[in-house]
């Protein structure tokens, strides 16, 4: 090896010279680096704002996200995203009812109770559960008006059965007073008091009849129980028939 | 003889209470059903009554004295009386209306338990004198 020549030797330190400046040039456009590395140390990235120096603790604030309420959404009694039931806007009561939603006026949110609790569901205005479609009478804006009227006429017939049974309590009680004056007569004076009987007996008759009258109204009130609960079975089967077919968008 | 007049004695005294009872029990209903007139007379008696039986010239009056057999009929029949207002009155299923507690209706309970009670102290009572006197 010690014999190679000169020239050899001044031709290789030559094409290295060449080539220092040579490959860099020709594999420039294939072996890129990153700019952002480039410009950087250690690979790290660039802020966006250069002169931005965050406090510590101080965060930005995370938007989150706004629930969006749609047609055929459906909660239960517990969910806390479900909207408010707001007693001064909503039909009926906390068990069957409807209101109008304030985030939307276009929505309704439709409620009903069952074995298993309060179920409630977003409707549009025009829905089939609320408007009842080809049968008014089948939907939440009729049937929940009814059952308020039903409770009303049962409130008013309970009062009726209440006041007529009062009154033949207190004729019986009257026929009862008869009767122990008579008896304590009986004992002092001997039977002729025993005519006491019939005072006692007219007080019975009459409480007799407000019976009668008390039971009137009680037979009234198991009717209208009768189509309570026939209302109130409607509201529960529209509501599940609003689940299947309601569009959920 | 003895045994007799006491029982005589007992039977006042659970008539006065039976009235008592009943008229409380009717003011009470009356109270709750918001017939606040009606209710106060109720009262005003029923207080009547137990300020008679307590006062006891009345029960003295009855005292030592044997019961006449007539007398066993108006006592017979208050016991009738009391057992027909109980049917008449008493509903279970009533405690409740549209959800909330009905009050009229636990009043009712509450009024007849303690007239069927009594009614039936007042009929063993009876029936001891009337074996007494046998």
């Amino acid at each position: 090896m010690g014999s190679k020549s000169p020239k050899l030797r001044n031709r290789l330190a030559v094409l290295l010279a060449i080539s220092l400046f040579a490959c860099p040039l020709a594999l420039g456009s294939t072996l890129s680096v990153h700019p952002a590395g480039a410009a950087t140390p250690f690979q790290t990235v660039r802020p966006q704002r250069p002169n931005f120096t965050p406090a510590v603790g101080d965060f930005e604030p995370i938007p989150t996200a706004i629930p969006t309420l749609f047609p055929g959404q459906y909660f239960e009694g517990g969910d806390a995203s479900r909207p408010i039931v707001d007693e001064d806007v909503m039909e009926g009561d906390r068990q069957f009812g409807f209101q109008r939603l304030s985030e939307n006026p276009e929505l309704y949110m439709v409620w009903m109770t069952d074995q298993d609790g309060t179920h409630y569901m977003i409707v549009g205005s025009d829905s089939d559960v609320l408007t009842g479609g080809n049968d008014p009478e089948s939907g939440f804006l009729f049937l929940a008006r009814e059952r308020k009227r039903i409770h009303a006429d049962i409130a008013t017939t309970v009062d009726n059965r209440d006041a007529y049974l009062s009154s033949a309590t207190d004729l019986r009680w009257g026929a009862i007073v008869a009767l122990g004056a008579t008896a304590v007569c009986t004992f002092l004076a001997g039977p002729l008091c025993l005519v006491g009987l019939g005072l006692a007996g007219g007080a019975y008759w009459a409480s007799r009849s407000q019976d009668t009258n008390a039971q009137v109204q009680q037979n009234i009130l198991e009717a209208l129980q009768d189509q309570l609960s026939d209302v109130e079975g409607d509201l529960q089967f529209g509501f599940r028939i609003g689940q299947a077919t309601e569009p959920q968008s | 003889m003895q045994a007799e007049k006491a029982s005589s004695h007992r039977l006042i005294i659970l008539l006065f209470a039976i009235l008592i009872w009943f008229g409380l029990g009717s003011a009470a209903f009356s109270f709750s059903l918001g017939k606040a007139s009606a209710g106060a007379i109720e009262l005003i008696i029923s207080l009547a009554l137990a300020a008679a039986m307590i006062e006891g010239r009345i029960v003295r009056l009855l005292e030592g004295r044997p019961l006449r057999w007539e007398s066993i009929l108006p006592f017979s029949l208050i016991a009738v009386v009391v057992v027909y207002d109980a049917i008449q009155s008493l509903r279970f299923n009533q405690t409740t209306l549209l959800g909330a507690i009905y009050v009229p209706g636990l009043i009712s309970i509450v009024r007849v338990a303690g007239l069927l009670l009594l009614t039936a102290a007042l009929l063993w009572e009876l029936g001891r004198l009337i074996l007494a006197k046998a």
